[in-house]
């Protein structure tokens, strides 16, 4: 066999060499064969077809499961199957039907295992007297109502078949979906609270559906143009709210920087309206650093609020001394603690005191009124220059008036006023002792750029979202 | 691994405390070291009770320059006696009860020349007594029950040389007379800007009317 294949594939002209040289191509081909194995599951005969040719194309490459293999495992003898006939419960006709079933599982009773899945809606019924009490509908006849819970029936509620099968011709009305279904439910709905008054009630806006469907096919028939135009806006729309929260975050970087730079002016600052009042004060000194200009808006004296100091408080758990809650803060200006320092000789206090708890609250209040003393001090101060440059304007127009000795802080002696210089008109109420102490000099000239150049960033950014607010009401 | 502590929710213990130091000079200069006072550093309990009810050891870490400049007590007297020739800062370190409560450090500075106290023998002794309160917030639950156990109820006056409620009433009373004085100058000071500024707003409109 093996030579008759040789004879179709390689001619009758080597066929003869062949068989004139047998002796000679014998012994390479054993050595073929030692070298070559036979692959798993290949055909012996047509490996020797193949053998000492290139075999790369007809190996198998799945040999895992072979036909046989596989045949033979599912080999058993054959089951019987009979021709039997069967009736199908969910028809109501009793027709008669044929199908195959194995000879073993033949049970008469079982009913048809398909039949389960004919599934009837349960469609409500009504009486006369039902019907004439409440079902009654100015747009309904007896008749056609009677007609379209028929179809209802029919057609298991699948509305767009009921509609396509309803005979509108039948009672000269044509009849939309919504309106259908508006009787349908509504009927639903009567005999179900007639039944049971507490019912969940059934609810079809027909109306609203009505418009629904009318919107989504306005929105399908739109136009390629009023498509493009509507992606058109919103892309708008999203690059301008990008653009910004851009400003925003801008706005907000500035606001920190400059705050950040604020920082060791006013370290101490605390309280509910601690931020609040570190900007107020900021935008008072910006007026402070231009008294000679003419500013037509004032400071507002109300606005100068405590600026407490800020004491370590100690609140998680654990123990702690009570000198330590007297501690002032490290990171408060030598200006500050020299004042307290001060006051506090003057006032014959001791700077380190015995540590009780009343002790406690009243240094702490006491040096925290220190800070807001020298806050007022350094207003005041500022009050008299600007008050004594709108004075000298006056003048030049060839009026004058007095300043009370009451603005005067600058030239306080030390020590405070004398008796007769407190009280009555125009004169300080206190003798002002403890604010003589006070060194409230003006803070040197980089707080003042700083705050002027904080000025800018409203400026900068409320006309710019003013303008985005309209560009989206255009819209 | 840490297993979990419990404390007294809003428990709060307060234990008053006193430290310092007394000093008395030598008669002259001592040669040998160059040393011209004794000294004593102390802490003690304020009221009269037993402190090793809550307190397991008070350490006292004197200046670097003293041969062992860590000095602790385990038992009442709280107190390093010492002589030298300078003022320094002395840590004291408490450690409590319950390790799981961490030690608290105070800090006093050695007096060796003031504040002088009068002796009922005419002498003069430099002593330095130091009120301060330790404050247990939340404290642990075994730290709490010794706390109780250990409840002083008055001063023990005789431990001390000063009238410490005596320098308590009179600290809190000048504090108290300079913030009176203080709010009044607060409160002349923020009419007086308010008077101010309405003059300036008056007289800034006249200017603005002329021009």
């Amino acid at each position: 066999m093996n030579m008759d294949v040789h004879h179709i594939l390689q001619g009758s002209s080597k066929t003869d060499k062949d068989n004139g040289a047998k002796t000679i191509n014998k012994p390479p081909k054993k050595v073929y064969e030692k070298a070559v194995k036979k692959p798993e599951g290949m055909k012996r005969e047509l490996f020797n077809l193949i053998s000492g040719k290139d075999i790369t194309s007809v190996i198998p490459t799945d040999v895992r499961k072979s036909y046989k293999q596989k045949f033979q495992s599912a080999f058993r003898s054959v089951r019987k199957y009979k021709w039997m006939p069967f009736t199908n419960e969910a028809r109501k006709d009793g027709l008669m039907l044929h199908h195959w079933v194995r000879a073993d599982k033949i049970d008469i009773n079982t009913p048809y295992p398909f039949s389960r899945f004919n599934k009837v809606i349960d469609i409500p019924t009504y009486t006369d007297e039902e019907y004439e009490n409440h079902l009654k509908s100015p747009k309904w006849t007896r008749d056609e109502t009677d007609y379209l819970l028929e179809i209802c029936r029919q057609f298991d509620i699948r509305w767009p078949i009921i509609h396509d099968r309803f005979d509108s011709t039948k009672y000269g009305v044509s009849r939309s979906i919504e309106d259908m279904k508006d009787r349908f439910y509504s009927i639903l709905q009567q005999l179900a609270s007639l039944k049971d008054p507490n019912a969940n009630p059934i609810a079809y806006d027909s109306e609203h559906e009505r418009r629904r469907k009318e919107q989504l096919c306005k929105q399908w028939n739109r136009s390629k143009e009023q498509l493009q135009e509507e992606e058109d806006l919103t892309a708008e729309l999203r690059r301008i709210e990008l653009r910004k929260k851009e400003r925003e975050k801008k706005a907000h970087d500035l606001q920190k920087l400059i705050n950040m730079v604020e920082q060791p002016s006013s370290p101490s600052t605390s309280g509910g309206n601690g931020a609040a009042t570190a900007k107020r004060k900021n935008a008072f000194r910006t007026k402070t650093g231009s008294v000679s200009t003419t500013t037509s808006t004032f400071f507002n004296p109300l606005d100068i609020s405590v600026t407490a100091l800020r004491f370590s408080e100690f609140k998680s758990s654990g123990a702690h001394l009570r000198c330590q809650e007297m501690k002032l803060p490290t990171n408060i200006g030598q200006k500050k603690l020299k004042n307290i320092e001060v006051i506090l000789e003057k006032c014959k206090m001791e700077m380190n005191p015995v540590a009780s708890e009343p002790i406690m609250k009243t240094y702490n209040d006491f040096r925290s009124q220190i800070m807001l003393l020298q806050e007022l001090k350094s207003a005041l101060q500022t009050a008299e220059y600007e008050l004594e440059s709108l004075r000298t304007r006056v003048q030049d127009t060839g009026k004058d008036f007095d300043i009370d000795s009451r603005f005067r802080v600058s030239n306080l002696p030390e020590g405070g006023l004398d008796e007769d210089q407190v009280g009555g008109e125009g004169n300080a109420t206190t003798s002002r002792r403890i604010t003589s102490y006070i060194d409230a000099n003006m803070k040197d000239l980089t707080t003042f750029q700083v705050a002027s150049r904080k000025r800018k960033v409203p400026a900068v950014v409320t006309p710019t979202t003013s303008t985005d607010v309209k560009r989206v009401r255009k819209i | 691994m840490s297993e979990v502590i419990e404390r007294m929710k809003k428990k709060n213990v307060v234990k008053p405390i006193v430290y310092g130091n007394t000093a008395t000079p030598f008669a002259q200069k001592r040669d040998a070291d160059n040393h011209t006072h004794q000294w004593t550093v102390f802490f003690r309990p304020y009221l009269a009770e037993d402190p090793t009810k809550w307190i397991r050891k008070v350490q006292f870490k004197l200046h670097e320059s003293y041969t062992n400049p860590y000095r602790v007590c385990e038992k009442p007297p709280y107190e390093v006696t010492e002589t030298g020739w300078g003022e320094f800062e002395i840590q004291i370190r408490i450690y409590f009860i319950d390790p799981n409560e961490k030690p608290i450090t105070a800090f006093h500075y050695l007096r060796l020349f003031q504040p002088t106290l009068p002796l009922p023998s005419g002498k003069h002794l430099v002593c330095m007594e130091f009120y301060d309160e330790v404050i247990f917030q939340e404290p642990t639950v075994q730290m709490y029950r010794a706390l109780q156990q250990s409840d002083g109820k008055r001063p023990d006056k005789t431990n001390f040389l000063n009238d410490i409620e005596q320098v308590k009433r009179r600290t809190l009373e000048l504090a108290e007379h300079a913030q009176r004085e203080m709010c009044a100058e607060i409160e002349d000071l923020r009419e007086s800007l308010k008077e101010a500024h309405k003059l300036m707003v008056k007289y800034s409109a006249e200017l603005t009317e002329q021009e």
